[in-house]
């Protein structure tokens, strides 16, 4: 069993190929700053290193985000989770979940890639502590046997961090 | 529409042995002696949607989609929508639904010859495109698929425009017409949820609970604690769906079901394990050892 919970694994649809190709040529003629696409052959699942905006609690530190997306993409939100060793924050959890409401309910089909790692930066940026969420403990160990945050019901109840 | 208004569909329910405890203050609708209960078939349904939604259409001057959409939000309570309007004003009203009825001026300007669709990300003749009452406009082929995506999704009564933020019910003839081009089944689909959300999403209606299932769903008019009888002959509790049970509450009913279904695990139990005893027929248990039991009372028997 690994990890990184893959989803159940389907094909990119037409549509889905041919958008993320073009999101693709797209960050590599201009990448959200602090972000670098890992290359690989594997247009399904992105790899990316964020690193810590300076004068943040995470300056100099870099972080992997590991982005899986499902056959219809963009109309179905892609599944965003850190590798470990996941960032301490009060909106991540120790398994690289992610609490933040536009990869679940309010994901839109006109976001993209590039959009959502600006929205996880500035989330990471505007954190005064490094720490866990509240729950951390019940939530990981419900999430055993690799179930995707997808799965979730999250609660989006803290707009400030 | 004859089906709808004809004698053969309206049932009358007895008032539930409760009405004792009512007098005459407790409101004008203990006081109409008339039907309280509909029956609506399968045919009738549309008909019945339809009314509820003539009605809006007319008094706020809307189309057919706009007030599906409201309705919807509203749980098919033309009274309470009424009311909100009155309160709150048409805008309100309209933002709380997710309808949207902006004044384009774009119309006599002429449309580009080409739109990029924010989705795909590709350039499009402005006639592959579909601009929704909000105001947002992709192209064809994305609507579709997000509409796909949705529909079998279980969401097809709130499909929302593709735009982030926008709270927008997307215009369901417009969801019909793409969605047919490719997936007829789909399309249909889609109009069966939309029409029974009439009955799924409406307080003053319930499907009858019959089983193989009649077809017909039951609308009451003002008392939604009765007890309702549909035509193919099923006497329920319009409360909680089980069989009539008055003067019981639903609670307490449920209960009952409830203890009922766990005691005949019991008489099961009793029959696979115990033999009646001949003289005073309490059923007993052999425990161990021989053939030859004795009962309480005294008796003993193999």
């Amino acid at each position: 069993m690994t990890s990184s919970s893959a989803p159940s694994r389907k094909a990119l649809s037409k549509i889905a190929t041919n958008r993320l190709q073009k999101e693709l040529v797209e960050w590599q003629v201009n990448p959200p700053a602090g972000f670098k696409h890992k290359v690989t052959d594997n247009l399904q699942r992105w790899v990316i290193e964020v690193n810590g905006a300076p004068g943040t609690l995470y300056a100099n530190e870099t972080y992997q985000l590991q982005v899986d997306f499902p056959e219809h993409y963009p109309m179905e939100a892609p599944q965003v989770i850190f590798l470990p060793p996941a960032p301490l924050h009060p909106h991540i959890y120790s398994n690289g979940h992610i609490c933040l409401d536009i990869l679940y309910d309010s994901w839109s089909p006109a976001m993209t890639v590039s959009s959502i790692c600006i929205s996880i930066l500035s989330m990471l940026s505007s954190s005064t502590a490094k720490q866990r969420p509240a729950d951390n403990d019940r939530y990981v160990k419900n999430c055993r046997n690799g179930r995707s945050p997808k799965e979730t019901r999250w609660w989006f109840h803290d707009d400030k961090v | 529409m004859e089906d709808y208004f004809s004698d053969d569909d309206y049932y009358y329910s007895d008032r539930d042995s409760l009405d004792g405890l009512e007098n005459e203050d407790s409101g004008p609708q203990w006081a109409s002696k008339g039907p309280t209960s509909k029956v609506i078939t399968k045919e009738s349904l549309l008909a019945a949607q339809r009314e509820d939604l003539r009605r809006v259409m007319e008094l706020l001057s809307i189309r057919v989609h706009h007030a599906r959409t409201l309705l919807i939000h509203y749980r098919w309570d033309v009274e309470k929508l009424f009311a909100v309007f009155v309160e709150k004003g048409k805008a309100s009203l309209f933002a709380e639904a997710g309808v949207s009825i902006v004044e384009h001026q774009d119309l006599d300007v002429r449309p580009p010859q080409t739109v990029m669709c924010d989705i795909c990300i590709e350039d499009l003749p402005s006639g592959e495109t579909t601009k929704m009452d909000c105001g947002h406009c992709f192209c064809n082929n994305c609507w579709t698929e997000h509409f796909i995506v949705k529909i079998n999704d279980g969401q097809s009564k709130r499909i929302k425009c593709m735009a982030h933020k926008c709270n927008a019910i997307c215009d369901e003839s417009v969801v019909r017409n793409l969605v047919s081009k490719t997936n007829p089944d789909l399309a249909e689909k889609f109009d069966r949820f939309l029409l029974e959300s009439y009955i799924e999403d409406n307080k003053r209606v319930k499907w009858c609970p019959s089983t193989p299932h009649c077809g017909n769903a039951i609308r009451v008019e003002d008392d939604q604690f009765c007890e309702v009888e549909c035509s193919c002959g099923v006497q329920f509790c319009f409360g909680c769906s089980l069989e009539a049970h008055s003067p019981c509450s639903c609670l307490m009913w449920e209960l009952w079901v409830k203890k009922c279904r766990d005691e005949s695990e019991t008489v099961n139990w009793i029959t696979v394990h115990t033999k009646p005893c001949p003289k005073c027929h309490k059923p007993v248990e052999k425990n161990g050892g021989c053939n030859l039991v004795s009962c309480i009372c005294g008796q003993a028997f193999w």
